[in-house]
């Protein structure tokens, strides 16, 4: 089962999402997800039901506006539809 | 827990919001800058006081009985002008998330500061005109500084977003013309510190970074440095983490500054040639109090549980787990553990992870206040630098024995939660070979 990592940069308008996971809990591979944040961010979602252990998401704040990192779970990770809602849940 | 889970999603918001307000981002990004100043000041201040017995007589058989004035000349160029350069940073910071040209907003900082600061000293026998006073550009100074950091960082920026300011044509440098947009800024910034000086002389009868000191520092200090203080900061650092906010970045954008006023006031104190009595003089709960007391080995003093996990755990996932978080533990690094063992959202180890950190606080509180440990200065070490060695640096033998004892505490806290979810682990594994060998 992967643990995730996010780094999310930018501002609320213009950001980027970088996904990575990791196998063993400290060394993190970059997912190897293409096209634009959305289609990236649906990608995820799917590898993340179909791999995501029960662990939480790490999150990490390196926006403008957002600097605070957060955790999600799994759960309320895929709750969430689209890249532009999560990022506005990141600020709540 | 399901319960408090949903109470805390009704307040989150309102954290964040808190946590990720302007104010709240100029202070913590601006006076992250200041870092150098006190990281390499301590190394000098190390030297000139370093926690060995018989450490100043050995160095002054060397180098005479005047060793320490240099190391001093230093210190008050780094941690007694800390409220100076922070002043300058808050409100640079400020100007440049509101994306307005910092540069001459973190002058004006600099301007309105030394304006509504006293340009004289009384001695025994005269009045002497034409100087900065650095008892208030260092810790006596620090909230001063932020309250005028963001206030001239908001009124620039005002200015500025508002397009209120001396345009010239494109071909103009831009040096020039950055100079010139400032102008009309400056001007009211200027004139608004002046009206504060006056005010604050003629209504107050004192300088207003002395009424600061006396109306919001002092107070604030006494409330941070107070049992409740070292109760309340460990608490909420590690009450947020589980909720998946990084709670270290939103307890310190907070307590930061005041926590180092502590310790730079403790330092005045030391400077003087004074001693420190916990109780009396002495601040208790300063930066080093929870850098090296409560989130040591990560948030959450979860080195304790890493070792456990070496050496207690049955599972390959927790034996392998433990092994593997050892090193970054050793260097306060606790990732692999808040999302992997898993503790952030996991309702068994909500207890132990307040726990903990919260009984640190009360114990290393104790230990200060009673004298085992002494209080802390203005020493302070990368957040990186392992446990014990931290330790020593910041406090001597004793805040060393100090680590050493609650991170055996944290293990014993930790270890029945951790052969719960051990026992678990162990059942999944045994269950996994079985299907395997089918």
């Amino acid at each position: 089962m992967n643990l995730y990592k996010l780094k999310v940069s930018g501002d609320d308008t213009a950001f980027i999402v970088q996904y990575s996971f990791s196998k063993n809990f400290l060394d993190y591979q970059d997912c190897d997800f293409k096209g634009t944040e959305d289609q990236k961010y649906i990608q995820f979602l799917k590898d993340l039901r179909k791999n995501g252990g029960m662990q939480p998401i790490n999150i990490k704040m390196k926006m403008s506006s957002k600097t605070v990192d957060r955790a999600m779970t799994k759960n309320k990770l895929l709750l969430i539809p689209d890249v532009y809602q999560l990022i506005e849940k990141l600020g709540q | 827990m399901a319960n408090l889970s949903e109470k805390f999603e009704i307040i989150s918001p309102y954290i964040m919001a808190f946590a990720t307000s302007k104010p709240i981002n100029a202070i913590k990004d601006g006076l992250v800058a200041t870092m150098p100043l006190t990281l390499v000041g301590s190394v000098f201040l190390l030297i000139a006081c370093a926690p060995i017995p018989g450490w100043n007589e050995w160095m002054a058989g060397i180098f005479g009985a005047d060793w320490q004035a240099p190391l001093w000349q230093v210190t008050g160029a780094t941690f007694d002008l800390i409220a100076l350069v922070g002043v300058v940073c808050v409100a640079y910071q400020y100007a440049k998330n509101e994306g307005c040209e910092p540069l001459s907003a973190g002058m004006l900082g600099i301007v309105s500061f030394v304006i509504v600061t006293a340009s004289s000293v009384v001695t025994k026998t005269e009045v002497v005109g034409g100087v900065l006073p650095k008892v208030w550009t260092g810790g006596k100074g620090m909230i001063t500084a932020i309250l005028i950091g963001l206030a001239v960082g908001y009124i620039y920026s005002w200015f500025c977003k508002r397009k209120i300011v001396i345009k010239l044509p494109e071909g103009v440098p831009e040096g020039v013309a950055n100079a010139f947009t400032a102008l009309i800024p400056a001007a009211a910034i200027i004139t608004l510190s002046f009206m504060v000086y006056i005010g604050s002389k003629d209504l107050l009868g004192q300088t207003f970074v002395e009424f600061i000191y006396k109306v919001v520092q002092i107070p604030l200090q006494g409330i941070s440095g107070s049992l409740f203080g070292a109760v309340a900061i460990p608490f909420l650092i590690s009450f947020f983490w589980w909720f998946g906010i990084h709670g270290a970045t939103v307890v310190g954008g907070v307590m930061g500054p005041i926590l180092q006023a502590n310790g730079l006031q403790n330092q005045d104190i030391m400077n003087a040639g004074g001693t420190l009595i916990a109780g009396q003089n002495a601040h208790i709960v300063t930066q080093q109090f929870i850098d090296q007391f409560i989130t040591f080995g990560g948030s959450g003093i979860t080195l304790g549980l890493v070792v456990a996990m070496c050496f207690l755990a049955k599972s390959n996932q927790m034996k392998t787990l433990g092994k593997l978080s050892l090193i970054p533990g050793l260097f306060n690094i606790n990732e692999p553990i808040l999302f992997g063992f898993t503790i952030v959202l996991n309702p068994i180890m909500f207890l132990p992870f307040l726990m903990v950190p919260t009984l640190s606080g009360i114990i290393t509180y104790f230990s200060i206040l009673y004298g085992l440990v002494p209080p802390f200065g203005a020493i302070s070490v990368p957040w990186t630098t392992p446990p014990i060695l931290s330790g020593f640096i910041i406090g001597g033998w004793q805040a060393a024995t100090l680590q050493l004892c609650i991170i055996i505490m944290a293990a014993f806290i930790y270890l029945p939660f951790l052969k719960m979810i051990d026992k678990q682990q162990v059942k999944q594994e045994m269950q996994e070979n079985l299907s395997e060998a089918e």
